[in-house]
């Protein structure tokens, strides 16, 4: 291997290289910049209707609510900055955020969330989970419904399934249902529950309901849908006393985003530049906080705060500004 | 309102690039070092795309430190450390990324392969932790004396020893495991 190692770097190294003309890359740095803004402002023009299972914008919607009441069309997503002594921004990138259909309901009290994300024609080429050995069969599964597997797990604090499901119609559907709080099912009851909401949302889905009427009877009000698709991305990274903080949007994401931070830990709210949003302290410190502005498309931040600057998020998220 | 915002704020920001010609002294290193960075990314990303866009990146921060980096000992190492800490930043966040409903990836023009009779060799290099991976082509592909890599990397050469002995040992056993597998399939 070291040798074939030696080998190719000496040609890798004999590869001809011609710097363009360093005025050119300038330039060409410049326009970037300025495309991404721009993106941001063709994206702004379109509406952000959501298609997925026939869905409508819920009436009442927890942090998403004033997106509704207040966005005007035209109006471009919140540019956020991070206004704080000693911080320097690093780095900003576009990147391509490839999301799945998803679909994220929660509770008024914020305890208890489900999400469900949609994998089209994924049965043909992985039938069962990938990580099927921390999963096992659903015990009393209908078979006409195809097949399913659960991975239930219950720290202190919270109980997490996570269900599988192979269906018929070639699809997998991947169910994360979690509880937090004092009040929380056993392992059995919450993949009998996880089971129970995803064969209703199914059964729904078939006779046409819009995913927004599809009602659990456990007080879950649908958060958002989000299509699958190819979705803008940005992301900043900042550093601050020798640690990176990393800011992340993804346009029509709120529900992935969403779902994504409320499956870290036990999530409370928290106002971040203007707007409220979710923050969640990870095992290992690496504080999550995840928002969706209140004006503008709709689009989903993720700030991830590393455990080496924990103790200062407060300071880190007042410093957050939309421009 | 908002549009006024983010016109400043295209203004502020492109003003933060400097659009001077290069000075004498930069443009040579620039001529020097651009090839050679771009090579050197490309062994630890796997994408030519990116390891152009990495080492503009750098290459346009030197100039904007031009008269603080040109009086250091060595401009070469220091564009290199910056180089490399981007590749790793990059790639340590995109990882970090990854969730169960997102995945995501860097935008890039072109899918380009250098030298493809190699591919195979840095695709293993890129896939030892990313300190072994950086030691691995700063040594293969510089042929940077361990004193240097500790420069570049900002740890001891012992330390760079290290990680190259630990990626050696991991390249060893991955070529072993595809030997065994390879002699699988054909028999």
């Amino acid at each position: 291997m070291i040798d074939e190692l030696e080998a190719a770097g000496r040609r890798l190294a004999e590869v001809p290289v011609e710097p363009p003309l360093f005025r050119v890359l300038v330039d060409r740095r410049r326009r970037t910049l300025r495309a991404g803004l721009c993106l941001i402002l063709v994206a702004a023009g379109v509406a952000a209707s959501v298609v997925f299972f026939s869905a409508e914008r819920p009436p009442s919607m927890s942090i998403a609510q004033s997106s509704n009441e207040t966005s005007d069309s035209g109006s471009t997503g919140d540019a956020i900055d991070l206004v704080l002594a000693g911080a320097t921004l690093q780095l900003t990138e576009a990147l391509v955020a490839s999301n799945s259909d998803v679909m994220t309901w929660a509770d008024a009290a914020q305890s208890t969330f489900l999400s469900v994300s949609s994998r089209p024609r994924l049965v043909a080429v992985q039938p069962v989970p990938p990580d099927s050995e921390a999963m096992t069969p659903a015990k009393a599964f209908p078979s006409e419904h195809g097949t399913a597997w659960f991975g239930v797990s219950a720290t202190d604090t919270s109980t997490t399934a996570k269900m599988w499901w192979s269906r018929p119609d070639g699809d997998v559907w991947f169910v994360n249902a979690h509880w937090y709080g004092p009040v929380r099912p056993g392992a059995e009851a919450a993949e009998t529950r996880t089971q129970e909401w995803a064969l209703r949302l199914s059964q729904d889905r078939d006779t046409g309901t819009p995913v927004k009427e599809v009602t659990f009877g456990d007080g879950l009000v649908l958060i958002d849908v989000d299509e699958a698709g190819e979705l803008q991305s940005n992301a900043q990274v900042w550093t601050y006393n020798g640690s990176e903080i990393t800011l992340l949007s993804i346009e029509n994401s709120v529900a992935a985003g969403y779902g994504n931070v409320v499956a870290i830990g036990v999530p409370s709210r928290v106002v971040v530049a203007g707007s409220e949003g979710l923050m969640v302290t990870a095992a290992d410190g690496t504080v999550t906080v995840g928002w969706q502005p209140s004006t503008g498309p709709e689009t989903w931040y993720t700030l991830t705060i590393p455990p080496a600057l924990s103790a200062q998020k407060a300071a880190i998220i007042d410093a957050l500004i939309a421009s | 309102m908002h549009a006024n915002a983010r016109d400043a704020r295209v203004e502020r920001l492109s003003a933060d690039v400097h659009i001077d010609e290069p000075t004498g002294s930069f443009n040579s290193f620039y001529q020097a070092e651009y090839g050679r960075i771009v090579r050197l990314l490309y062994g630890q990303t796997g994408s030519w795309a990116v390891a152009e866009d990495i080492a503009q990146e750098a290459l346009l921060a030197a100039h904007r430190r031009w008269q603080r980096v040109e009086n250091l000992d060595r401009p070469d190492l220091w564009l290199r450390r910056v180089a490399m800490n981007r590749a790793i930043s990059v790639h340590r966040r995109l990882v970090s990324e990854v969730s169960a409903f997102t995945r995501l990836r860097r935008l890039e023009t072109q899918p380009a392969v250098a030298v493809p009779e190699d591919a195979e060799v840095w695709a293993e290099v890129q896939r030892l932790p990313r300190r072994q991976a950086a030691v691995v082509v700063l040594r293969f592909v510089e042929g940077l004396t361990y004193d240097e890599i500790g420069a570049v990397l900002g740890c001891s050469a012992e330390t760079a020893r290290t990680h190259f002995r630990r990626a050696k040992e991991r390249l060893a056993a991955s070529k072993e495991l595809r030997d065994l597998k390879g002699a699988d399939n054909h028999d």
